[in-house]
Order: C-alpha cells, then structure tokens, then sequence
C-alpha cells in the first residue's frame, strides 16, 4: 500500500490544515482580541510595503496581516489570545524564518516587535552524473536546514542563506520512488563525509559553481543470481513435480526506513518431473522461500530462509507435506428447483486464507476443493452468472452444524463460519446451506406531519416476529445488528422500498428513522421507529405502505 | 481494481490554487509529484477496494524485460521502469532502476496486463510508434525517453520589480494532437522572481500566477490569477510547446484584481460523508484553465467556495472523492458577470459500475491445426476489458469534460472484471487480447431486468448508481488478422491524410450484429492492422476521417443502426471481400483508395501462418 498511503497523507495533512485555520479564523470573536506593533527596517532603514503577519502553529492562512507603512510601521489587529508568531512575509531574497514568538493575554496590545530584513546569501551550482548528465529533481542538502532542488540543467540555487559556512551535499530521498538510488555525494564530488569542503558565504553573497559530480556504482542487471534446489515429500523422502514455490525478498527492517515493497523482489518457481526448480534473476539480498498451496499444487511446509551475497544458491531442499481437501455440497434453501440453480450456475466456493477455490457440480451440488493448508477456512458461495455473494445461513459436517454459535449478544447470534483442517486432512460430508428464498417485502414510505429534515437517514429492516419484544418493539443492540448484517431493505427518494429473499414466516418490518444526521457513523436510537408485523407464504410478495408521522414525539412508537 | 487515472487526471488533485494557497510547500511537492505522474505515464496510483481474497496467480510466472534509450537511441541508464498489473493491488506495483546499458529486468511477474513506463524528471516518454499501452510477460519492452519542453520566464510587478516567492502554474490546455486536456504543473518563483518549468509535454500552455508570498490573507484570498502576459484569463496568451523546446522570455506581469466568489453547498454525498473528502473543479468555458478545491471527509453538507474567480463562464462539478468517485453532480454552467455567485446547490449522484466474467473457451488439451497454434499460453488475467462511453449520446451532461471515456480493467484470476465509478450513460465494453488466436466471441448481457437500447449490440445504458452485474464475455480461440497497406489510386493520386479502415460482416445474418464489425484508424504511410477478429466473410472499407474528429474514436461507427447500414450500404458498392478464416494471418494487403469508390487489387495478399 505504499505509493497510494504517501500520497494519502499528503492530503490529509493538507486537509486537516486547511481545516484547522479555517477554524483559527471562526473562533476569532469569542474573546477580547489583541495587538502588536512594531517597524520593520532593512539595512538600518524602515521598509515600506513588507507584508508582516501573525500565525499560530505556522498555518499559512494568518490570524491577522498588515503592510508596513511608510515609516516601516505595521499594526496587527484583532489578535486571538493565545500562542502566536509575528513573521516576515519577506522577500525571496532574505534570510528565510524570522519571527518573534509570543504569548497574548486576553485584550493584551503589544509594542515594539521590530523585525529586521536582512539580505540572504546564494549558493549555486550544478548536479551530473559522472557520464555529464544533468540530474533533475535531486534535492541538495545544506543543513542545517536549507534545501534546494535541481532544475532539468540539474542547476540548484539555495536562497535566503544565513551568513555562514555550508556542507553542501546531494542524496535521494528515500521516499521517491522516482529516483534510482545513488550515493550521497558532497562538495567537492565525495562520498566520504570527513572529505567534504565547506562553502562559505557571506552576508547578502552569492557563490557559484557549486558543483557535485555523481558517480554511481556500475550496475548491470545481469549479475543477478540463481537459486536451485529440489522438493521432497517429508514423509517419504522422493522428489515432487509440479509443486509451486513462492520466493519473496525480506525488507531490512532494522533501520527503522520506510520499506519500499515495489522493490522488493519476488518469484515464483514450478518443480520439473525431478522435483527441482530454478529461479533465475534474483539480486542480493535476504530471501524466504516455500511452498505455494493451492489446487493445482496441493503441498505446504515451512519457510526456508536464504541470503544471497555474490554466488548462486544451490542444493535448496524444501520438504513439503500434502495438503488437505475440503469436500461436500451447496445446497440453496428455499428454492432448490433445478430453473434456480441453473439461473445462479456456476456456483463457484472458495476458502480462504487457503487460496482454494472451485465450481459446484451443476448436478448435485457437490464440490471438493484441493489444496487446503492445515488451519481454519472459511467458506464463501458466489454465483458466477449474477456475480453476488450468495447468503450462508449454515454449515454441518456429518449432520453436525460447524457454524456453532459463539455466543449471544443481547438476541443475536454471531456465529464462527470456518471449517478446520488438520494436517493433510481430506474433510467430507460438509453441508453449506446457502439461503435463497423468494419472499418479497415491497411498498411505499409516506411522511407525514411534516417533511424530513436534510440528512435524515431511513432505515428499513425485516426481523423475524418470534424475535421481537412481546410489545412489537426492536428487540435488538442496533450496533449489533448492523454488524451481524440483518437483513435490511434497499429504497428509492421516492420512498419506495424492497427487502428480497425473505424465507416464509412472519416479520415484523421496521423502519428507523434518524432525523440528525449520523456523526462518523456511530450507530444510535433513532428518533422515531415504526413497526408493522406482516405474514409471507413462500414465494409470496406483500405490498405495504408505512406511514412515518414525523408530528408525533420522538422515541414514540407508531403502528 | 481499476487504475482508474487514466481517465482523471492525477493533477486534477493538485491543480489546485485554493487548496495551494493554504499550504504552498505542501503543494509544490505535490505539483512536482503530479508533474512526475503525468510525465510517466498517468496510471501510477492503484484504485480502491480490492477483494482481499482474491490473491494474484503466481503459477506462470514470468519477465518484462526492455530497454531505455534517450531522444537520439542512446541507452538510458538508472532511470525508474515502473509496471503494475491493470488488475492488480498496490503490492503488485514494482519498480526497477536501468543499468548501465539502459537495460531493464523485471521477474517474477505473474501473467497478467501490464503497464509498463518510465519516469525520469525532465523527460517525457514519447510512444508515438504506437507501442502497446499493455504488456506482458515474455515482452521486451522499448522506452524511449524524449527531454520534455520547458517555460521560463520571471515575475514582476507593474515597476518591473522581480517578484520572488511567486506560485506560478502552467496549464496544459491542449496537446499537440489538439486535443482538450487539463494538467497543471506548479512551481515557485525564486529571489530574482525566476521561475523554470520543465519536463512538459508538447501542446499550448497558460501560465497564470495565483499567489505572491507565503502568507494568504482574506485580501488576497479574492484576487484574482493573472495570467501571461498581464491579464484575467480572457486574454491570456497561450504558450505552443513540443518536446525539447524552451520558450524562454515568458514573464509575467503581476497586478492585484479583485474577482468573485463562486460558493454553493453539496449534499448527496455518502452517509455521513466520505472520510477522504472530496472535491470540485471548476473549468474556465473558452480557455479550459481549470481551478480545484476540496472539503475534508465527514461532511454531510460541505460546503465550497472559490475566490477571485473573474468574470466568464465556467463549468462546475463536486465528487465525492479525488479518485474513482462514487458519486458527482451533474456538471453546471456558471456564469460570473460583475458579481459573486453564491448559494450554489449540487446535488451528488451515485456513479454505477458494471462487473462480469470473462470465459476462456479455450481448451490446453484441444487437439489444433498446425496453424491455430497459439504462440503463447493465454491467461484470463492478460485480458483488458474497457469500458467506453458514448460522450456524444449526452453531450448536455458535460461528464466528458471531466472524465476520461475510457475505463480499463482486468479480470482477477477468476475471469471476474470490475469496472467502476462510471458516469451515467451509454457504455459498450471492448476486449484486449493478448493473444492473435483469441477473440471476444460474444457478449451476454445480464438475464433479468436490461434491454438494450439497440437489440443489436451489447451496449448498456447505465443510470445514475446502477450497478450491473452478469456480464459474461466469452473468449473463444481461432481468430483471423489481416494487415496490409491503403495505397492512392494511382501514383499521382494523393492519399488523405488521415484514413480509417473497416471491416463489415459479408453474411446478412451478422449485418446486425455490431461486435462483427472493426475499425481502425490507418497509419501515415496507410498501413491498418485487424487482429482478433471472429473468422468469416467480410468487406473491408475505407474511408476518410473528418478533419474536426479525434483520432481513434471511441464510439465506433457501426455502434448505431444509421452507421451500419450506411457502412454496409458502401462496403457493398466498393465490394471488396476478404475471407478470414479460422486462424488466417493475412499479412501484404494492398488496398487502393478512391474518394467514393473503393477498389482493390489484392497485390499479394495470401494466407500465412
């Protein structure tokens, strides 16, 4: 996730301080402000027309702004009380980062924070490659804190310099994906450090020719290095064909860096019919290496670590133990009729974490899928044809149920979906039970008393009646009910609404209203609730229309 | 996952002026990082919501290799060759530095589509020869990187005062294909009020200055951008670029106009708001200079506001997100005249998608003629599938103005393909395959609840938020190709300079039948190429290509029912017939040109393996 979650901070970041001034500026009238004044001069004289600003934990949208007049005067008006900087909004040319720190009183006016411009002084250079290419967009450090970044001439300028000497030094960030890695060079064109000449500039001055040569390792992409080896059955000791192998760089996590995983190498490999495989191209580096389970490769062992330096790997062994199956059928409830399945067909189950997957028989529903790592799955059902997943309502192993219920928070049930397979296990007689009814619940919202107000939330749910309160209520933790995914209704702006696939029996369906909206989706009581209890013969379709009085109190229940 | 910038602009993010006044720093970094993308190749940053489950083939895996070379063929060394699944996770982005030679190596790639670019700051990839954007493995790769343009010119006020600290922002407004595009490239001016940008792509730039210092203040905050040389956006002067070129001596005159507000409030956003926020772009009508700003997540109703907007038309869309939106509102026409436009409504709609399932009716143990042998093995994963929209069927809702009308994505291992955030609208998807021996041979559209617009063709007329489900696209093996050369009439004849190529079904039964039918623009010398076509009897046809329409048009002519008969109506009268057979490679066509009529003299025109 890398590059995406960089990228993603950046405007977070931007977000939240663009937001944060902008809440600067709101709370402004909430107390007494206050003021400060001052003159700003440049070599001993006032400066006329220097923008001089108050800012708060260095947000570039200001509390407060002045030019300075004629005089070199500024006054800074309206002031919240609190933590404040006064700074400079100076010329390029200046010495970056001036600025008084100050802490107002409430109605506090201050005097006399006089700020100087005082002229920076300019390094300059040029960055190439040994071979005399410009590097563009490399930045060149000169700490303590100054940065400057080459043009496509690979010229720098670092502007705005305190008086000083400078060690001026080239290095790729980390960070950027976009630059080949290269040796942190300093002036005069060295790596080693304790070589590096320091620059040094005097006030308002400007040095030239400040100028780094790279020289980069010579690299060519054909000493990479092969590893060789064989797999063997651990039980019996003969090599294996056609077993997969995944191989994947480890990252160096010790300098507590960023990884850069779209550098990290990895390959896969496929034993020949002696059991031995080869993968070419590997550059140094630390490596693990195993067994890759699925279908078509149903082995799993341990992974085997290795580390390249300057030779081949060879003679890797990696012993691998047979993987297990899960075997059994899918049987949909509720409408089991060969037009049905055909309509969903293919019915494809997969486990995961195992990465097993396969289409049900279109006969009987039966399936078994290979190549299952020892542990628990779990199990999904998806029709192919309609692309959705399809709802597991249980699953038995040998007529006994495996989705055993967990525990039961305030009436709901929350269930462990996952089969368990030991070691080279083949699991049968596994029964998914999928629900696939044909009760429709249709109708029609109408407000009334009123019209909902912006933000408002409906929602609409189907809970079977046995479960409701004995007074018709919501019986349920909402949050729960959420979570555990309850059927629900789907419905238009219009407020016509539907809840699908609805086994036969009675229902109460309810509809939540929530009139403020939802704060970062916390669930809450909604402020008014109505409850109609309906009966669905199978396959049957009601029509109903809920009338939600927005007149009447909240929390009142409505019928 | 759908790496969906290429039909968004990446930069649409970091155009922005005024999310740039709040953080100038940030936002330089951020335009640098958008000038890398766009130069690289628009397709850097992986979509969103990837099921976890699905994890990426590893079997057969395999390289990309290739070579880097600079704008006079030499090689190209340590620079960044990048390539990531089109249908694929973040993780599977990798990334390689070129050695010495320019050369390249990338292994352990499983078979899947591939997009392969380079990214060298200053340089832009030049793939003029038409090189395929897709690639997999097995390939050897050719980059070549050609140095980009670069503007250059200083900032000063009305006494010619140099004006350091300036943000200055060049605005793609068109390449050199003409074409209407929106990237923006900022940068900072320095102490002598210098500003250099550089690694731009060819076509015509405004250069506008949004702020001067590093502080904004309510003041500032309403001015308006001044554009080069010294003027609001009506009469900004436009700065032609190609490749390698410096416009030198482009400087700008800053001076302090008031402009309006533009501001209104959202709503329709996601429940409760997206958490990542989302944004607006607001596009001058007769310049195409574009203006972002965003809100920040969790807002039920956020509201907006642009300052200094001066006076003009504009076109206004909100989305819910940067990227891969789920829901945008209907692009409006605003216009500001004098006075500030306020208490704006836009309404989000939803955006749909559309999901299917490739078939492989291809069988590894088939027993095939010598000739239908696949060079290759095909995996499902090689395919893309794109979803192209009919721009021209709903000019009025200007969705084209902001999205690309192309978007791509590839099946997972399973065949399954995604294809979302899609604008309402008429869609048609189009297969890429890798192999010459396939071809799409049917589309089926879901079995309940669609009609088609024209019972003829698989096209889908996708609402506001709907989501389509079901699309099965069977891919069967034993395509025929055909590549040959249009030629004038005779040698003093010119041929016009652009030309498309036709293929139209001989058989009545498959007049009606739009997947029959393909078209492809000819290259300059008139050479055409038809691969992946569905074996069987066929006219070719050619026929200029107006000088007002883009190349490779994405709505095919034989999409409508009028475009097909007028097709087949021509094609009978030049009646020339080509028999593609099961696996013919027909290569050495040659085709002379006549304006009305069309006729041919098959030169050497014979069926090689």
């Amino acid at each position: 996730m890398r590059a995406r979650n960089r990228i993603t901070i950046f405007i977070a970041i931007l977000f939240v301080a663009a937001t944060g001034a902008h809440a600067q500026s709101g709370a402004q009238d909430q107390k007494a402000t206050c003021s400060v004044t001052g003159t700003v001069t440049k070599s001993g004289k006032p400066a006329r027309g220097v923008k001089v600003v108050a800012v708060r934990n260095s947000a570039y949208e200001p509390l407060a702004v002045d030019l300075t007049d004629a005089d070199g005067h500024y006054h800074l008006k309206g002031i919240p009380p609190g933590p404040c900087e006064i700074t400079l909004d100076a010329p390029a040319s200046a010495i970056k980062n001036q600025n008084e720190s100050l802490m107002l009183d409430e109605g506090e006016n201050i005097e006399g924070i006089d700020l100087e411009i005082r002229p920076g002084g300019v390094i300059t250079g040029r960055v190439t490659e040994a071979n005399g290419r410009p590097m563009i967009d490399v930045t060149v450090g000169l700490p303590p804190s100054w940065k400057a970044k080459t043009d496509d001439r690979g010229m720098y300028r670092a502007y705005g310099l305190p008086p000083g000497r400078y060690k001026v030094s080239v290095a790729r960030n980390p960070m950027d994906g976009s630059q080949v890695d290269f040796p942190k060079t300093y002036y005069p064109s060295v790596t080693n450090e304790s070589k590096a000449e320091t620059v040094e500039v005097a006030t308002g001055a400007e040095v030239t020719n400040i100028d780094i040569k790279v020289k980069r390792p010579s690299k060519d992409i054909t000493k990479t290095y092969a590893v060789t080896g064989r797999i063997v059955n651990a039980e019996t000791g003969s090599p294996l064909p056609k077993v997969d192998l995944i191989c994947q760089e480890k990252p160096n996590l010790e300098d507590n860096q960023d990884v850069d995983f779209a550098e990290l190498f990895s390959c896969v490999a496929e034993s020949d019919s002696k059991g031995e495989f080869r993968m070419d191209g590997l550059p140094p580096g630390k490596y693990k290496i195993e067994a890759y389970t699925k279908s078509d490769s149903p082995w799993y062992g341990k992974e085997l670590a290795f580390e390249i330096s300057n030779a081949d790997i060879k003679g890797l062994e990696i012993r691998v133990h047979r993987a297990g199956s899960i075997g059994g059928v899918v049987v949909l409830e509720g409408a089991n009729d060969p037009a049905t399945i055909a309509r969903l067909s293919p019915l494809r189950i997969s486990a995961s974490p195992a990465d097993a997957f396969t289409e049900t028989s279109n006969k009987d529903g039966s399936f078994r899928l290979t190549g299952v790592k020892p542990g628990s799955h779990s199990i999904r059902i998806h029709s192919v044809s309609t692309s959705e997943d399809l709802e597991i309502i249980g699953i038995e192993r040998d007529g006994v149920r495996l989705d055993k219920v967990e525990e039961i928070v305030e009436g709901i049930e929350v269930r462990d979906r996952e089969i368990e397979v030991g070691p080279g296990e083949n699991v049968s007689g596994v029964r998914v039970v999928v629900a696939w009814y044909q009760g429709v619940v249709r109708g029609q919202i109408k407000i009334e008393g009123g019209t909902l107000p912006k933000g408002a939330r409906l929602n609409l749910w189907a809970i079977p009646a046995n479960k409701l309160k004995q007074d018709g209520s919501w019986p349920y933790n909402r949050t729960l009910a959420f979570l555990s995914q309850m059927r629900t209704g789907s419905m238009d702006a219009r407020g016509r609404f539907v809840i699908e696939r609805l086994p036969p029996g009675e229902y109460g369906i309810i509809l939540d209203a929530y009139l403020t909206p939802l704060k970062n989706d916390v669930v809450i009581e909604p402020s008014l609730t109505l409850t109609r209890i309906i009966s669905l013969t199978e396959g049957a379709e009601v029509e109903i229309t809920l009338v939600l009085d927005l007149s009447k109190k909240p929390q009142e229940k409505q019928q | 996952m759908t790496l969906k910038l290429a039909r968004q602009s990446p930069n649409m993010l970091f155009s922005g002026v005024e999310s740039c006044r709040a953080l100038p720093a940030l936002c330089s970094l951020l335009l640098m990082l958008a000038a890398f993308i766009d130069t690289g190749q628009s397709q850097v940053l992986p979509a969103r919501r990837r099921d976890a489950s699905n994890q990426p083939s590893q079997k057969r895996a395999g390289s990309i290799s290739g070579r880097v070379t600079d704008e006079s063929g030499r090689p190209f060394p340590n620079v960044v060759v990048n390539v990531r699944p089109v249908n694929g996770t973040i993780e599977e982005y990798k990334h390689v530095g070129t050695d010495d030679e320019g050369s390249f190596q990338l292994n352990g790639l499983p078979s899947k589509s591939y997009f392969v670019w380079c990214s060298a700051a200053g340089y832009v990839e030049d793939n003029k020869d038409g090189s395929s954007a897709y690639h997999v493995t097995g390939d050897f790769v050719t980059l070549k990187l050609r140095k980009g343009g670069v503007i250059t010119g200083a900032v000063t006020n009305s006494s010619g005062e140099p004006l350091g600290k300036a943000k200055v922002v060049a605005i793609r407004v068109r390449d050199s294909e003409r074409r209407a595009l929106r990237f923006t490239y900022g940068v900072e001016t320095d102490d002598r009020g210098i500003y250099r940008i550089y690694g731009l792509g060819s076509g015509s730039y405004l250069l506008m200055v949004n702020q001067i210092g590093e502080y904004q203040d309510q003041d500032l905050r309403n001015k308006i951008p001044i554009y080069y040389p010294s003027s609001g956006r009506d009469d900004a002067q436009e700065v032609k670029l190609s490749l390698g070129e410096e416009a030198s001596g482009i400087n700008i005159t800053y001076r302090s106009e008031r402009g309006h507000i533009v501001s209104g409030k959202c709503s329709g956003a996601a429940q409760g708001g997206s958490t990542e926020g989302g944004s607006l772009r607001l596009i001058h009508a007769k310049s195409g200079a574009i203006r972002t700003t965003s809100w920040a997540g969790n807002q039920e109703n956020p509201s907006f506001a642009f300052y200094g907007v001066p006076d003009g038309d504009y076109y206004l869309i909100a989305q819910d997100r940067s990227w891969d939106p789920e829901a945008a509102s209907q692009p409006r026409l605003i216009s500001v005249k004098g006075t500030d436009v306020t208490g704006i409504e836009l309404k989000l709609l939803p955006f749909g998608s559309i999901a299917g399932h490739i078939v492989m009716e291809v069988s590894p143990k088939a027993k095939r003629k010598p000739e239908c042998k696949p060079a290759r093995k095909a995996s499902v994963e090689e395919t893309v599938v794109k979803g192209l929209r009919n721009d021209k069927a709903a000019p009025k809702d200007r969705f084209a103005l902001f999205f690309d009308s192309v978007t791509s994505g590839a099946p997972d291992e399973r065949g399954d393909f995604f294809l979302e955030s899609l604008p309402p609208g008429q869609y048609r998807l189009k297969m890429k395959l890798v192999n010459e021996d396939l071809y799409a041979r049917a589309v089926t559209m879901p079995k309940t609840g669609r009609q088609p617009g024209d019972a003829a063709r698989n096209d889908i007329a996708l609402k506001s938020g709907e989501h389509v489900k079901g699309v099965i696209i069977n891919v069967a093996e034993g395509a025929a190709s055909i590549r040959g050369r249009v030629a004038a009439s005779d040698e003093k004849a010119k041929l016009p300079a652009r030309l498309r190529a036709h293929l139209v079904p001989f058989e009545r039964e498959n007049a009606g039948n739009a997947e029959r039918f393909a078209e492809t623009d000819t290259e300059s010398d008139g050479a055409f190429a038809f691969a992946n076509i569905a074996p069987g009897r066929y006219w070719l046809l050619v026929r200029p290509i107006a000088d007002n329409e883009r190349q490779e048009a994405t709505w095919p002519v034989a999409w409508d029912v009028a475009g097909r008969s007028a097709l087949r109506r021509e094609a009978e009268a030049a009646n020339i017939a080509v028999d593609l057979q099961r696996c013919a490679r027909i290569t050495n066509y040659l085709m002379r040109y006549r304006p009305s009529l069309t006729v041919t003299r098959p030169a050497s025109g014979k069926t090689k393996q």
